[in-house]
This record gives structure tokens, C-alpha cells and sequence, in this order.
């Protein structure tokens, strides 16, 4: 187990390990987003109630759960590299942050969007709604954190701490539907519970989400990469690879 | 399917403009948040290798202008 992690946190093992990987995650995020389009936009049925605006929640609720899951990761990935000085786990929450920040953003605009003909309004200080737009912040607040320091491990430690402080956040969330239940709607898909609607919607949500999951490891995997060549410029395994590149 | 049937399926029953927006958005986040990675790791590609030429040229190739060859 110890033997494992420190083989994971050594670079240039997660740099060839991730070569493997990679091809793999990107080929399944497209298939899985391309299916799922498709199959969300053409051939699932409208709903009764709220015609083809239903269709929203093939990008909302994917993009609400990796918004959620890559903040938890980073959380993680601080707290490993607090406790055990793996440097691959900063990089890697270095790598998925912005994207974690594009999520929020894109569940708050398709959530605005959505609401306009299902609530009559895009927007109210709802427990859910407002805990998304703190967690836009948070993530705000750690890409900023991480590049206000001017010696890197200050920015990562920093970044670290506020991404593990800053994960109280993501049970408020979960939660908020049901603690304060004023506008948004408890949650409609879990993977728990029987679904809720019919199995032709359903199917094609639970592929976009796993789409999206997959999107999320292939682009972590290729900036972590990315972020490893260039932390790494002088280690004479990165020389030796440039060298061979040329 | 005609364009007819098209044009029909593409107003969603007059919800198309919420549905394109949030579907838009979304895929050019992703998107370009796919191709950035791309051009991140060209980018560096580039600037590591002009930093290798640098340190230690490498024999030249093709026709040389050194007056000694």
C-alpha cells in the first residue's frame, strides 16, 4: 500500500502510467457525450410537464455533479499533499481547478436558463442556488490563491487549505433541497434509489454523466501531464524525453 | 428527415432558445477547455525543446555553414 502510493506520487511513474490511460478516457468521454447528445436531444421523450425544456437536464445535472466532485478531489488531492508532500497531487488539483470553476459556471447558466420557463425566474436566493454560486467563489478563490504567492509551494499550501476548508461547502449543497426546500427541486437522479423517471430519460442522463466523468479524468490527466513537464523541466527523465522528441 | 421535421425539432416546441443557450454553453466550455489543454502541451512541448537546443546544440543538419566542415 505505501509502496503504491509512492510509486504514484513519483512523476515520472504517473507520467508513463497516464500515457496509457489517456487515449482510453478520451475515446470513452466522446463516445459517452456523443451518444448521450444525441440520444437526449433526438430520441428521448418531452416531458409532459415541461415539454423539451426537460432536455436541459442532460448538461445541468452532469455539470452540477463533476462542479461537486472535482472540488472534493481537489480537497483530497490538498490533503494528500499536505500530509505525505506528494507533488503530483497538487498538480493534479492545480490541473482540474479551472475546469471544476467551468462546471459551477455552467450548472448556474444552464440551472438560470431552465428556470425561466419552469419557475418563471432565473434566479432567487434559493439555499441551492446561492450555495452553487459560493462554491463558484471558493473555486475562485483557490485558482487566485494558488498564483498570489511568488513561491509555489506557498501558493499550493495555501490553495490546499482553503480547497479543504472550502469542502464544508459541498454538504450544504447535497443537502440544501432538503434542509430549505423553497425553489429548486430535491434531487431526480441517483444512482441509489430507483429512478425516478422513465428508463428513456433516465438512460440517457446516466450516460452523459458518466461522459462527463470521463472528460474530467482525461483532462486531468493530460494537464497533470502538461504540469509535471514543466515543474519537472530539469529532472534528467523529462531532458532525456525532450531529447528524444527533437 | 426533412428539413421541415428539422427546423421543427431544432424550436423545441418554442423552449429551443433555453435548451440551444444552456446546451451551447456548455459545449464550448468544454471544448474549449479541451482544446487549451491541447495547445498547453504544445506550447510547453515547443519551449522545452528550444530550451534543449540551447544548452547543447545538436549536430547541424543538412548543409552546413560552419567553414571548418
Amino acid at each position: 500500500m505505501w509502496g503504491l502510493i509512492h510509486k504514484l506520487g513519483s512523476p515520472k511513474w504517473f507520467y508513463q502510467l497516464s500515457a496509457r490511460l489517456q487515449p482510453w478516457c478520451w475515446g470513452a468521454a466522446i463516445l459517452l457525450l456523443v451518444t448521450g447528445s444525441v440520444w437526449g436531444l433526438f430520441f428521448a421523450p418531452a416531458d409532459y410537464q415541461q415539454g423539451n425544456s426537460f432536455r436541459i437536464i442532460y448538461v445541468h445535472v452532469p455539470a452540477a455533479f463533476l462542479a461537486q466532485s472535482v472540488f472534493v478531489t481537489m480537497a483530497v488531492a490538498g490533503l494528500v499533499y499536505m500530509v505525505w508532500k506528494i507533488k503530483v497531487a497538487d498538480m493534479a488539483a492545480a490541473a482540474m481547478a479551472p475546469l471544476g470553476a467551468a462546471m459551477t459556471f455552467v450548472a448556474l447558466f444552464s440551472g438560470a436558463v431552465w428556470g425561466v420557463p419552469t419557475w418563471g425566474t432565473w434566479w432567487m436566493w434559493d439555499a441551492r442556488l446561492t450555495s452553487m454560486l459560493i462554491l463558484l467563489f471558493l473555486y475562485i478563490g483557490v485558482i487566485a490563491l494558488r498564483g498570489a504567492f511568488g513561491r509555489r509551494d506557498s501558493g499550493a499550501r495555501a490553495a490546499s487549505v482553503l480547497a479543504m476548508v472550502g469542502v464544508i461547502n459541498i454538504p450544504i449543497i447535497k443537502y440544501s433541497v432538503d434542509w430549505w426546500y423553497t425553489l429548486h427541486q430535491p434531487a431526480s437522479f441517483t444512482l441509489t434509489a430507483r429512478p425516478s423517471m422513465p428508463l428513456e430519460m433516465w438512460l440517457p442522463l446516466l450516460i452523459m454523466v458518466l461522459g462527463f466523468y470521463c472528460f474530467f479524468i482525461a483532462l486531468t490527466l493530460m494537464r497533470t501531464r502538461s504540469e509535471i513537464l514543466r515543474r519537472e523541466a530539469k529532472a534528467r527523465w523529462v531532458q532525456a524525453l525532450i531529447e528524444e522528441a527533437r | 428527415m426533412t428539413m421541415a421535421s428539422l427546423v421543427e425539432w431544432a424550436a423545441m416546441g418554442g423552449h429551443g432558445r433555453f435548451v440551444w443557450s444552456a446546451w451551447g454553453v456548455t459545449a464550448v466550455f468544454m471544448v474549449g477547455l479541451a482544446l487549451h489543454a491541447r495547445l498547453e502541451r504544445r506550447q510547453l512541448l515547443r519551449q522545452l525543446k528550444r530550451q534543449a537546443r540551447r544548452q547543447t546544440p545538436s549536430p547541424p543538419r543538412g548543409p552546413s555553414h560552419d567553414p571548418d566542415a
